[in-house]
């Protein structure tokens, strides 16, 4: 829900930031939009993240980052006198998100596991945040250097890996929809039943009876 | 000044080209490795599950055989044993037994009484050796005292055995698996080893349930016990893990370092009602 939610409203500031980038001069409104944008990105990949861990130390990690990041993106939003885009929060966004998705496949590794990472709709929704971050890295990185031109040429980078995301997204979300719809309701836990057959030892006098 | 703007917007789309395939590429790299990694894992994980699978199938497969064998072990003795006594006693108790004399119908009813008392005896032993009474009443020290005796009694070996610590009793059907092991090992042993003298031992400590035998003959390692237990052959070594996996316990198979003798350890947890007793 959270996924469909954040898509729609990617896609309706983009459309927005676009639509004023053809008709206005004047950037600050595109800067706040694309500001806003950063901190509400940060702050729902950090708790698509967070809900996909399990080791407590790593999810500590998390709650102690992300609001030192809210608040640092909010002063620069605030402060900024350039209404250019800020490369600054962005850089960093990526950089703390790329870490987070780092916890979450080390946790993986460490963790023991029953099914294959890419079974779970969760390693879709990772992946998606990590090849989006990395993808776009370089370009936010350098996006203040860029000249207009330059600006519109390599947007295909993130365009290319916005719609990776939401292309990964969308088997996050078709995967879940599966998962849910194979459970049986009448008994999940039939596997139980079957497995509790291997456990009789008929040489239990109580088992016997 | 030209020349630098476009060397500078070139340095500029070189970072920028390549810092993005190469930052890709280490995601992906990242992705690739973390799943052949996992792979690999689960598929180890897989192997041990089975193996382990596979292990308490034949223990399953070791228990259901040996409890087939003791049912027709406990028909045959019947069948063979208790059911010609009994048609016998009844020949004596035909109907014509009215028409004879009074002598024979006397020298008839003795003697189908003494098969009687034969049959009773039969039937009592057979269920003794289903739960011998000593050990229902008396206990599991008791129980083994008593076989060992009967041990000593046939003269072939010298058997002793001493109970250190065993003031309070553990339940009957800890007890009754217990007896079974200890009565399997002896058996091994008698069977096996060709040795002179058995001896056993039990002890205590604060969280273990101990017993130790020990003999002189033709003993088993641990390597042995875990190579022979893993064959199809082997029932009583199955059945022994078996009844002691009933009590979390272990075995160790172990021979002395002056190679002397060779020892054999049951080690049972203690119920918590007797942890610290």
């Amino acid at each position: 829900m959270v996924i469909v939610i954040f898509t729609i409203y990617s896609f309706i500031n983009d459309s927005i930031v676009l639509k004023l980038e053809a008709s206005l001069d004047n950037n600050a409104i595109i800067y706040r939009l694309l500001s806003l944008y950063t901190i509400i990105e940060f702050y729902v990949f950090s708790l698509l993240i967070f809900w996909n861990l399990k080791i407590k130390g790593l999810r500590i990690f998390i709650i102690c980052i992300s609001p030192l990041f809210i608040i640092f993106s909010i002063f620069q939003f605030l402060n900024s006198t350039s209404y250019y885009i800020d490369s600054l929060s962005i850089t960093i966004e990526n950089l703390i998100i790329i870490c987070f998705t780092i916890f979450y496949f080390y946790e993986q590794l460490v963790l023991p596991q029953q099914n294959f990472i890419y079974s779970s709709f969760r390693f879709w929704i990772i992946l998606g945040i990590l090849i989006y971050s990395t993808g776009t890295f370089f370009f936010f990185l350098q996006s203040d250097k860029l000249s207009d031109d330059q600006w519109k040429d390599w947007s295909l980078i993130n365009y290319f890996c916005t719609i990776l995301k939401i292309i990964f997204f969308s088997v996050a979300i078709l995967m879940k929809k599966e998962n849910s719809d194979n459970i049986s309701e009448e008994n999940p836990l039939l596997d139980d039943i079957f497995d509790k057959t291997l456990e009789f030892d008929p040489t239990n006098p109580e088992e016997r009876t | 000044m030209i020349l630098l703007q476009v060397n500078a917007d070139q340095g500029i789309s070189q970072v920028l080209f390549f810092g993005t395939i190469g930052m890709l590429m280490l995601a992906i790299g990242l992705i690739v490795f973390i799943i052949f990694h996992q792979r690999k894992v689960i598929r180890y994980q897989n192997k041990l599950q089975k193996l382990e699978f596979d292990h308490q199938r034949m223990l399953l497969d070791a228990s259901i055989k040996f409890q087939e064998e003791e049912r027709q072990r406990i028909a045959a003795d019947l069948h063979d044993d208790a059911g010609p006594l009994l048609a016998t006693a009844r020949l004596y108790l035909n109907e014509n037994l009215v028409n004879l004399d009074k002598n024979t119908q006397l020298q008839n009813i003795y003697n189908a009484k003494q098969i009687i008392d034969d049959t009773i005896q039969l039937i009592r032993n057979i269920s003794h050796s289903l739960m011998p009474p000593t050990l229902k009443n008396f206990g599991l020290e008791s129980a083994v005292n008593d076989l060992f005796q009967k041990i000593n009694g046939s003269g072939t070996m010298n058997a002793s055995c001493r109970f250190h610590d065993y003031r309070e009793r553990m339940d009957n059907d800890t007890e009754l698996i217990v007896f079974r092991v200890v009565q399997e090992l002896v058996n091994n042993i008698l069977k096996h080893s060709k040795s002179s003298f058995i001896h056993l031992t039990q002890n205590l400590s604060d969280k273990h349930f101990y017993i130790r035998l020990h003999h002189d003959g033709k003993g088993m390692t641990q390597a042995d016990f875990e190579r022979l237990s893993k064959n199809a052959s082997g029932l009583g070594l199955k059945n022994i893990q078996s009844r002691l996996k009933l009590l979390k316990g272990r075995i160790f198979f172990e021979k002395d370092p002056s190679q002397t003798y060779y020892k054999v350890t049951i080690e049972i947890p203690l119920p918590e009602n007797h942890i610290g007793a």
